[in-house]
């Protein structure tokens, strides 16, 4: 029922945190009692669906994603209105704007706290030098 | 024979009040110190899940540190001096009439000098120039910074320790006290928790983890509600608590005034998971009763707990399942309180301003309420938790604390008999 793409990189970002194969995880297989994600495993993959697809996912909405499938469907609703509400879903989550509060994992090749390589045009000491 | 070790003195400053008398009139009345973030300057709060914390909103440094010393002193330093100058001129204890090397200090911090250290990794992120790197920036972001702080206000010259096991430090800090004076190191310790850690990193963290509430960030006062149905995450705090403790011999013959006896300790492990308890409250139940057992305190004798309590969904399930688990039909006779539906999670200052409630609750008898405990969760009812005060005659207490890392701890404190 949900997206093809969607549910691809879904069952994707499942088989790279668990570490399987992608063919091996179905829609309908639960987050807990079928793939044996704790609560923390969960908010780590969410965390990670987020980034991939440029969402905010609030508290409140946690609950309901309890299987493969049940994910890929709220994140089609999420994409669905189109570029206008995910646009004000991107604003309100300032990940773009605020480079501290979109420091990524520390693996990554940019500078956790803010974007130096990005940004050498304004280096603006707080200090005198 | 072990030493007996008692309480002498109290000190505090937390979001519902500065100073042990502010504190325990607001904590008594039920208040809620619970508010909104304004900013954190300079993101704003809409990037921000949770908007709320226990803040306190009106400490001033330059009372309790003198001015050179602004840049060496994190917040959270700030307030474990403030706390821990208290605690001694409440013991009326005059160290420079110790023996300086028989009075230690040990702080429990969680999270330590995270405001100047948050500033000077995004300042050397932003600048790329090492070399502006703020010469204070060790001696404040290190881990032992407040113990050594308090150390050199104080003159006390003992064994000076860092205790940082996240939510459970201080109440690990109270317990080391106690084995510092039985083993026969000091007299006295000043046991003190403190934690400031309100700053933009440390509270993304946490909201990141989804444990913090996010549905009352409308009505702050009504976030943080331990055992209630509604709970949806703990609230942040910041604060901290000073405790004197002391070898009983050494309290009679300066004629100290005693609050209560601090009788047993345990710390353990889950060994089970970084952020989530194990769901049957067995562990929680092995340490509670490994505490009594060193206190040589029977269940039975058990009048209060001031419960871990943080309003997370899973944590306060599991702590109320431990307490049927040891307690059993008694349970729902031991009187309870969540210190934190009133100041938040203080995190490192968590155990020592819980002992702080529960040294009180024991001297007066009066045990102070558990906010918006409105609609209690059939899962984790307990009897003995209220939205009102209560009143017991205290013969033996336990306070709580369990610790991100499977840390847990569980301290017993009596009613002192001469």
């Amino acid at each position: 029922m949900a997206d093809r793409t969607i549910l691809d990189k879904i069952t994707q970002a499942l088989a790279d945190y668990l570490k399987r194969d992608a063919s091996t995880i179905q829609e309908t297989h639960h987050l807990r009692d079928d793939l044996g994600l704790d609560s923390m495993a969960v908010i780590e993959l969410l965390y990670k669906i987020e980034e991939t697809f440029d969402l905010q996912i609030p508290d409140q909405d946690l609950p309901a994603m309890t299987t493969v499938g049940s994910v890929a469907a709220y994140v089609g609703k999420r994409m669905a209105p189109a570029k206008s509400a995910s646009a004000a879903e991107s604003k309100t989550a300032t990940v773009k704007k605020t480079p501290a509060a979109n420091p990524k994992r520390a693996q990554a090749k940019r500078a956790p706290a803010a974007n130096p390589q990005k940004a050498p045009a304004k280096p603006k000491p707080k200090r005198k030098a | 024979m072990t030493a007996r070790v008692v309480i002498t003195g109290l000190g505090v400053v937390s979001p519902i009040g500065i100073g042990v008398s502010a504190f325990w009139k607001a904590a008594l009345s039920g208040r809620s110190g619970i508010s909104a973030i304004d900013s954190f300057d300079p993101f704003p709060m809409d990037g921000y899940r949770s908007k709320i914390a226990g803040q306190i909103r009106d400490f001033s440094p330059e009372l309790h540190i003198g001015s050179q010393q602004g840049d060496r002193v994190d917040r959270y330093a700030q307030f474990a001096l403030a706390a821990s100058r208290e605690a001694i001129a409440d013991a009326s204890l005059h160290i420079e009439q110790e023996t300086p090397h028989r009075v230690g200090v040990i702080v429990g911090a969680g999270m330590g000098g995270m405001v100047m250290g948050e500033r000077e990794i995004t300042q050397l992120y932003q600048s790329q120039k090492p070399h502006r790197v703020h010469p204070n920036f060790i001696p404040v972001i290190t881990l032992n910074s407040a113990s050594g702080i308090v150390a050199m206000a104080s003159g006390a010259k003992g064994p000076n320790l860092t205790i940082s096991t996240a939510c459970s430090s201080s109440a690990h800090a109270l317990g080391q006290a106690l084995q510092c004076i039985r083993t026969g190191q000091a007299d006295v310790v000043i046991a003190v928790g403190a934690d400031a850690s309100i700053t933009p990193l440390v509270f993304a963290g946490f909201c990141s983890l989804r444990a913090l509430s996010s549905k009352f960030n409308d009505q702050p006062e009504r976030a943080s509600r331990p055992f209630d149905l509604a709970r949806d995450g703990f609230v942040m705090g910041e604060g901290a608590g000073a405790l004197i403790v002391e070898s009983l011999a050494h309290a009679k013959k300066r004629k100290a005034r005693i609050y209560a006896e601090l009788s047993g300790y345990a710390a353990t492990s889950e060994a089970y998971h970084m952020v989530i308890p194990r769901e049957d409250g067995e562990e929680v139940a092995t340490t509670m009763k490994l505490a009594l057992k060193a206190a040589d305190v029977s269940p039975s004798e058990v009048d209060y707990i001031n419960a871990h309590a943080t309003s997370t969904s899973i944590g306060d399930a599991v702590e109320a399942k431990a307490i049927r688990i040891l307690f059993k039909n008694r349970a729902d006779k031991i009187a309870i309180s969540a210190t934190k539906s009133l100041v938040g999670h203080t995190l490192g200052a968590a155990g020592a301003i819980g002992a702080i409630a529960t040294t009180l609750a024991i001297q007066s008898g009066h045990i102070h309420p558990t906010a918006n405990y409105e609609d209690p969760d059939p899962d984790c009812r307990l009897s003995g938790v209220s939205r009102a005060p209560q009143e017991r005659k205290i013969r033996a207490a336990l306070l709580n604390a369990f610790g991100f890392g499977s840390n847990n701890a569980a301290v017993v404190l009596k009613q002192f008999k001469a």
